[in-house]
């Protein structure tokens, strides 16, 4: 800002004397005024330093522009006629100074926002409500144009909005600008709409007429209701109320009321169709998606595809180290590429369901698409805002062992009714451990919580052509396990907007960086628990070292124990970058290119230090073990589009897009392994271990396509979408590599229709919907078709070998994905009742599947397209109702249900079959045995075989017999959530319920009860314990084949393995408190506001003690979250 | 105007920049792979192809040091050379000693096709590329030869088999079965060009002369055909390449206990071990864990980890005073055994040290047993009788009494068991050449608890095949 000080008289000043005195005044206020401003003082300034004679008062305008970001807006001719000024002020207040300069000009001003107006003199307030003078009909005057600009709430011009005149076939839109001309006459109401936006209504009055026809201002507010929320579509976006296909969207600020660190948890059963499944509790753990029926013979179910600012983003599991014995992909269950984005950075999640929506994905569509925006740069008064919570994770749902006292009892038991007796190796019964000793395993090595801590501190702001905002976080999630490792990250991001004032041209760029660390130790030891006696010796020591005195009489013990010994020390690192240029070279056109690239990369190094074995074992510095993992999976999307709006035959708005997009993904990753320390401290370098071998690995994919979107709506009532695209991607041969794909979709909003409203009056919205189109899958290996050589391992007498890997596939193609959608949106008395409902169907065909071969060819195998067809189909529902809302009290509520079902309709005919494919059933299930209970009789499984016989059998049943068909896929699945909101307290309670079935924790436990220093559930308690009992639980016994073979023969692949995992879950509560505005306004706070949350509080279930969402014994549940925090915005 | 001419703009760079598109999908290919073009641009590259199948070789299958897999091994519990002395959890060896193999046992037919499909897609990517090569003989000869080996292979195990001669999956995935005298004639074609591209001396993989005999060069060739001409009765003939090979003072028999090292002058061809070997793969079979004495089968047998060792009516097959039995077999008596037991193993390669010694698949001693034969059946007794004593000398027995053709081709018959024992399959395909296994093995297979059948002259044919490929026939006997 300019400091120099001039000192002439201004021209006024000799006019006007007396102002001088006034002027000193103000000047004073305004130097106290200033004092206090600076406190929060922030980028542009609002206060304006000017000095020169006779300035015309565009030049003055110029210099509001520069030094504030204010842009004066005025109809061309209207400075015609107006003074030259000269002035002379230093650090004025705008509005003072627009009242000094505009001071004897023949017009008023008004600042909306960032935004000054000028019109012409007399001055009247937006006459917006006023009623319309009567005028008679026959003496309408001539309609006389009226020009204006349309803005949005932050003051940016809003081009393609929409001006029409209500009964009358005029309208226009706006220029790039968000200027517009239409001819009205008094009396007229002019309806102003856009996308996302509260339509507005001007009745046209004489006097509004007089003063504001050359520079009508109209200022758009956002929509509240769900109608008018903007949706992120392939390329563009649109609104619930227009969108004809089928989106789900999910903004901020559902999310940050969900205290996680993967986004996934915070949607989970907010979308319909969408099914999310925590796979492990462990912090940095693996999500199961699945979007509606996605589904294939390869792999089962496949996850959407995950599309972050534009970039195709690793939003599944990861490639971690995958040694079955020391890598950590167990322990992780694979991760998820989503933990290292952080939700505070998110503004909104759309999900993409129908063709409609995903066929502009083209060959990667076909199991749905999820659209993540990260939050960007918004033009408003410079802020500070800092979001910081804490809290405690503790132990979810885990099925309960028996004490001592039960333990001891049935041990006891099984003895007798294998009629043995307590024998040497009996330690738990013959004196060796003492029979008063308790153990809670489950608490010794589950610990009980963890300290989660998430920070975050943002600074934005701006003017209308440059927005700027800079955020930092800081995350800290602690693992519950006996040892106290964490996972925890640090990032920073950007964005920067800026335009030419025109607005013709405008870029965006924004940036984050991640660094993730975690040192936690690479072990779940949920597998441990029940692997040991409750009376066994104890595994550590009180200093919390591993007590290995024990591991004489028990092994288990204290070799379990020392995995704690393990080290562990992940570093992973997120990049994004994006760019998006965008150019409006004439009225309507936009040429848009976005640029993304994203890298994440990660270290993992996993040490085995001789204190993982016992101090006896002679042989432990030669089987110290240690590897350096690293992978990186590095994405950059170059997508081109050009776009052009214009309104045809009148009531018609007409979009059409053409574009490309360019994908290159490199995925690698290597291994370098040693094994034999001379000391535990040069684990930290692999390299020099005895024995090292190295693994490297570098899949490059690229992408290629091009589509066009037409999208015509007529009059807010019909709606007409196509779409087409050509796509083509490595991982097919040159003759298929691209496929085209492409929707069509329609939609009727009848509640536009005059009927509807004479008749109908309650009916506020009412959309029918529809949408079909081909969809492609490429989930198949890369290079799949190319037949390759590779190098061999080892040498032939010192030469070196190449050798052909898989036979050349030329002939792969896309699956093929025909998707039909029709949906009812309906909306109540203003909007307060919305029901969505939604039937889809696709029929999945074209599969790769690998067709068994002769061979004499040379291999075995072959992939191909298969003619295989399966449906999946399904219901899905959603409701949405504000039940009271009064002044200080309101309550909403949120309903969603989906019903999916998959049925295989054609069985691959050139192809072994899973066994558990059978026509007419759902992929997704299993074949087993019929189970037929406990026998009262023995006390054993029975089962039933395919000629009705019941009995224990333990031979003799053949695949044959399995007759029975249970789908493992929910049966159906969604949320429910509450929100109450009284004066400045608000609450929100979100439910979710999955209906499905599970393996229960007796198919899942390895080992049925009795033998020596394995535990069981309380479960065990309701055994069979003598002829004519009557339970679900069999007898005990020591023996192996009523122990163990019972158990892992038949009754784990029998109906009996399986029980309804259905459940409800309190998954989220939120209550918060916002401090009253104008308390706020006293202290110079923009927002306060406090709150406490928990997350997965609490479980209702049929499936025992076992946690029903991971429905794994073998892992960590998900863990229950309570946090405490606060929200402050200077 | 202005519009127009911005309009043209975008489009001409919009449909430049698809026509530039395909071209960026093209490449690059993962790290650690190469197309197939590239393979096959450079005699570097081309040399690591045929040396990969060489390798090959010994990775999986009928060479390799996997005993469910290696021939001479399964093949000598198969017939009267080996007994079993493992446990009941071997299936394997249990059904080849019990003589009752399922095609489940087996995987012999699927891992020889495997490598002829390597081999068919090395001679077209060589046949087709337009780099000039200048080793292009050697790859096209070394190839054919190894065709012509994994053929005779084929035959001798199965009989009548499909004859794939491309890498064409579609083609090769409907053939039927082509008569033995159909792959013979395959065989003898593929080797008498071999025999016209290779070099008479022995060349590495990169074309330089070498004295290490483990590829294939013109007397490896005539050698095979030599053997195949015997196989099919073409005596004649099969003299023919066996005098080439004789005559040739590059070849000479060595001494008992040099005759499989590295450096053996009786070597025609040998297979070198992979680098990445831990041990001599035969030596493992028979010897690992020795030389500890083996306790009584009275206490579990945990001290010894061999399956399996020579059988008494091998061992007893060894004339008195034969060097061989002294040489090439390792005689174990069992600790605190009462009646005493001794076992004898194989021991032609005696070291378990990696890359000392090569497996041998053609020698001089065989091509001497091939042309006494030859001439047996022509009459020529005196040659015959030359060729056979020339390896009983080195045997250390004295010449042969046998003065007639018949008895001179009882006596080689005789010496084969006791020459070529546990080696390559011989004496298997020895008893179905001469059509004497169906005798020999009804009256020894009960010794072994066994019961010959006729049709266990082939091995079955994976089930699987014969539900993809239609055109296929079992072999008789075996369930499917």
């Amino acid at each position: 800002m300019q400091n120099a000080a001039y000192c002439f008289r201004p021209a006024w000043w000799r006019r006007r004397n007396f102002t001088k005195i006034w002027l000193i005044v103000r000047l004073s206020i305004f130097l106290l005024t200033a004092a206090f401003l600076h406190v929060q003082a922030t980028g542009l300034s609002q206060s304006v330093t000017i000095s020169g004679k006779d300035m015309d008062l565009k030049q003055v305008f110029a210099v509001i522009k520069k030094q504030t970001g204010y842009v004066v807006f005025y109809k061309k001719g209207l400075l015609d006629g107006s003074r030259t000024v000269s002035l002379a002020v230093h650090d004025m207040p705008l509005t003072d100074f627009l009242a000094l300069s505009l001071k004897d000009q023949p017009f008023t001003w008004l600042v909306l926002d960032k935004t000054i107006s000028l019109s012409r003199k007399p001055v009247a307030a937006l006459p917006v409500q006023e009623p319309p003078a009567p005028v008679a009909a026959d003496k309408l005057p001539p309609p006389i144009a009226v020009a204006g600009h349309i803005l949005d709430a932050d003051g940016k011009p809003l081009t393609g909005a929409t001006i029409s005149v209500r009964n009358s076939k005029r309208r226009t839109s706006t220029s790039a600008d968000g200027a517009f001309t239409i001819n009205v006459s008094e009396g007229d109401v002019l309806v102003v709409s856009y996308v996302g936006f509260v339509s507005q209504e001007i009745k046209v009055t004489a006097a509004y007429l007089q003063a504001e026809k050359e520079s009508l201002l109209v200022r758009l507010q956002p929509g509240n209701s769900d109608l008018d929320q903007v949706q992120i579509t392939a390329h563009g976006s649109t609104t619930k109320r227009l969108n004809p296909g089928d989106i789900t969207t999910i903004t901020a600020k559902d999310i940050e009321k969900n205290p996680v660190t993967n986004v996934l948890e915070a949607i989970q059963g907010k979308v319909p169709g969408l099914f999310i499944q925590q796979v492990t509790g462990q912090p940095g753990g693996a999500f199961t998606i699945r979007l509606r029926g996605s589904l294939n013979f390869s792999t089962g179910s496949i996850a959407p595809l995950i599309v972050v600012d534009g970039v195709r983003y690793p939003g599944g599991t990861l490639p971690l180290n995958s040694n079955t014995s020391y890598g950590t992909q167990s322990f992780l269950q694979g991760g998820s590429g989503l933990n290292f984005i952080n939700p505070n950075d998110i503004a909104s999640i759309d999900v993409l369901k129908d063709a409609d929506a995903t066929a502009i994905y083209g060959s990667s569509g076909a199991y749905g698409v999820i659209i993540i925006t990260t939050k960007k740069a918004k033009a408003m008064a410079p802020a500070l805002s800092a979001n910081v919570y804490t809290g405690v994770s503790v132990k979810g749902e885990m099925p309960k062992l028996m004490n001592t006292e039960q333990y001891l009892m049935l041990r006891k038991e099984a003895l007798k009714n294998d009629g043995a007796t307590v024998s040497a190796s009996d330690k738990d019964l013959n004196g060796t451990w003492p029979q008063t000793r308790y153990n809670d395993w489950q608490k010794i090595y589950m610990g009980s919580h963890a300290q989660t801590t998430n920070a975050s501190l943002t600074y934005s702001g701006g003017a209308r052509n440059t927005t700027y905002m800079i955020s930092g976080s800081l995350r800290e999630n602690g693992n519950i396990q006996l040892h106290k490792g964490s996972f925890g990250d640090g990032s920073l991001r950007f964005s920067l907007n800026t335009g030419t004032a025109d607005d013709k041209f405008n870029l965006n760029l924004s940036g984050s960086f991640l660094s993730s660390k975690s040192d936690m130790v690479p072990f779940d030891f949920s597998q441990s628990l029940a692997f040991e006696a409750p009376n066994a010796p104890p595994s550590f020591l009180p200093n919390g070292s591993v007590d290995w005195a024990g591991a004489a009489t028990d092994p288990n013990g204290p070799g379990a124990a020392a995995n704690v010994n393990r080290t562990y020390n992940n570093v992973t690192n997120n990049l994004f970058a994006n760019g998006t240029l965008v150019y409006k070279p004439v009225s309507g056109l936009t040429l848009r290119a976005i640029f993304g690239y994203n890298d994440l990369t990660s270290k993992e190094l996993i040490g085995y230090p001789t204190t993982t074995m016992a101090p006896t074992f002679t042989a432990a510095a030669q089987q110290t073990h240690s590897t350096f993992h690293h992978y990186d999976i590095r994405t950059l999307s170059v997508s081109p589009y050009a776009e052009y709006d214009r309104t045809l035959w009148k009531k018609g708005d007409l979009s059409v897009k053409a574009g490309g997009e360019i994908d290159d993904q490199l995925t690698y990753w290597d291994d370098i392994t040693g094994v034999g320390f001379p000391s535990d401290a040069l684990l930290s370098n692999p390299a020099t271990g005895t024995t090292v071998t190295s693994t490297y690995s570098q899949t490059p994919f690229r992408r290629l396509g091009f589509y066009g979107i037409v999208k015509y709506v007529w009059d807010q009532k019909y709606i007409i979408d196509l779409n087409g695209r050509r796509d083509g991607s490595t991982r097919f041969g040159p003759a298929n590599r691209f496929g085209n794909f492409g929707s069509i979709a329609a939609a009727w909003i009848f509640s536009e229709e005059k009927l509807i409203k004479e008749y109908v009056p309650f009916l506020s919205f009412g959309k029918l919907r529809a949408s079909t189109g081909i969809l492609g899958g490429d989930q198949i290996s890369d290079y799949a078709y190319l037949s390759t050589y590779s190098a061999m391992t080892g040498t032939y007498d010192g030469k070196l070998g190449l050798s052909p890997g898989s036979p050349a596939n030329p002939d792969l193609k896309w699956e093929k994905n025909r998707e039909k959608e029709i949906g009812l949106e309906l909306g109540f008395f203003n909007d307060r009742v919305y029901v969505e409902g939604n039937y889809y169907r696709n029929a999945i065909s074209n599969q790769l599947v690998a067709r068994p071969v002769s061979t004499v060819t040379g291999f075995g195998g072959y992939v191909l397209n298969s003619d295989a067809v399966i449906r999946s189909s399904g219901w899905e529902m959603s409701l949405s109702t504000t039940n009271i809302k009064s002044k200080n009290f309101s309550w909403t509520s949120r309903f969603n249900i989906s019903i999916p079902t998959s049925k295989l309709i054609k069985a691959p005919s050139i192809a072994n079959q899973n066994v558990n494919y059978v026509v007419g059933k759902p992929l997704t299930g299993v074949l087993l045995y019929k189970y037929a209970g406990v026998d009262p009789a023995t006390g054993l499984f029975s089962f039933t075989n395919a000629k009705g016989v019941t009995q224990d059998y333990i031979s003799g049943l053949t695949q044959a017999d399995k007759t029975e068909f249970i789908d493992l896929a929910p049966k159906y699945y969604g949320g429910f959530q509450n929100s109450f909101t009284y004066k400045q307290f608000s609450l929100d309670v979100f439910f979710s319920f999955t209906n499905r079935r599970g393996p229960n924790a007796l198919s899942q436990a390895g080992y049925l009860f009795g033998y020596f220093d394995i535990n069981g559930t309380t479960d065990w308690l309701r055994r069979w314990q003598k002829p004519g009992d009557k339970t679900d639980i069999p007898k005990v016994s020591t023996n192996l084949i009523d122990g163990y073979l019972r158990l892992n023969t038949y009754y784990k692949y029998s109906t009996g393995a399986y029980t309804s995992a259905t459940y409800a879950r309190l998954q989220n509560v939120s209550f918060r408190y916002h401090f009253d505005p104008n308390l706020l306004r006293k202290m110079h706070v923009k927002d306060l506001t406090i709150y406490l949350q928990g997350q997965n509080l609490l479980t209702i279930s049929r499936f025992g003690r076992l946690d029903p969402e991971n429905l794994n014994a073998a892992v960590i549940p998900p863990l229950r979250v309570f946090t405490g925090g606060i929200n402050l915005t200077l | 105007m202005r519009k127009i001419v911005k309009l043209f703009i975008i489009s001409t760079v919009l449909s430049a920049a698809i026509t530039g598109c395909n071209k960026y999908l093209n490449e690059p290919l993962p790290a650690g792979v190469i197309s197939e073009e590239n393979a096959y641009i450079s005699d570097n590259s081309v040399s690591a192809v045929v040396t990969g199948n060489f390798l090959n070789l010994l990775n999986s299958g009928m060479f390799a040091g996997s005993s469910s897999g290696n021939l001479p091994y399964v093949t000598g519990l198969y017939m009267d050379e080996l007994k079993n002395l493992g446990s009941s959890g071997n299936l394997t060896n249990i059904a080849f000693y019990g003589d009752a193999i399922q095609y489940s046992n087996t995987s012999h037919w699927s891992d020889l096709y495997n490598k002829i499909f390597k081999v068919n897609s090395t001679l077209e990517g060589i046949r087709g590329t337009g780099a000039s090569l200048y080793y292009k003989n050697q790859w096209l000869g070394e190839s054919y030869f190894l065709r012509a080996l994994l053929y005779f292979y084929l035959t001798n195990l199965y009989g009548d088999a499909p004859l794939a001669l491309t890498s064409n999956l579609a083609t090769n995935n409907t053939l039927s079965r082509a008569p033995q005298s159909q792959i013979y004639q395959q065989i003898i074609a593929d080797l008498q060009q071999a025999q016209g591209l290779l070099n008479s001396g022995y060349t590495d993989a990169y074309g330089a002369s070498t004295t290490h005999r483990v590829r294939p060069n013109r007397y490896a060739a005539s050698a095979l055909l030599a053997k195949t001409y015997l196989y099919t009765q073409k005596w004649d003939s099969a003299e023919v390449q066996a005098d080439s090979v004789i005559g040739n003072s590059n070849y000479l028999l060595t001494a008992m206990s040099q005759v499989f090292g590295t450096g053996s002058s009786e070597t025609i061809w040998s297979l070198a071990l992979p680098s990445n070997a831990s041990q001599g793969f035969q030596y493992g079979f028979y010897n690992n864990g020795m030389p500890s004495p083996i306790q009584s089968p009275s206490s579990p047998a945990t001290t010894y980890t061999v399956l399996v060792c020579m059988g008494t009516a091998l061992v007893n097959a060894f004339e008195p005073g034969d060097k061989r039995l002294t040489n090439w077999v390792r005689v174990i008596p069992v600790s605190g055994a009462n009646p005493a037991i001794t076992y004898y193993f194989p021991n032609k390669y005696t070291t378990s040290a990696a890359s000392s010694e090569n497996e041998i698949i053609l020698r001089l001693a065989e091509i001497y047993l091939i042309r006494a034969e030859a001439r047996a059946h022509q009459n020529n007794i005196s040659g015959a009788q030359a060729d056979l004593n020339a390896v009983r000398t080195r045997a250390g027995l004295p010449n042969t009494m046998a003065t007639d053709a018949t008895g001179l081709l009882n006596a080689i018959a005789h010496e084969r068991r006791v020459e070529l024992f546990t080696e390559n399959a011989n004496r298997f395909f020895d008893l179905k050449r001469t059509g004497t296994i169906d005798s020999v093995m009804t009256a020894f297979a009960p010794q072994k608890g066994a019961t010959w059948s006729h049709y266990m002259q082939l091995f079955p044919i994976p089930t699987s095949d014969l539900i993809q490929d239609p055109n296929l026939t079992a072999n008789p006997g075996y369930q499917q």
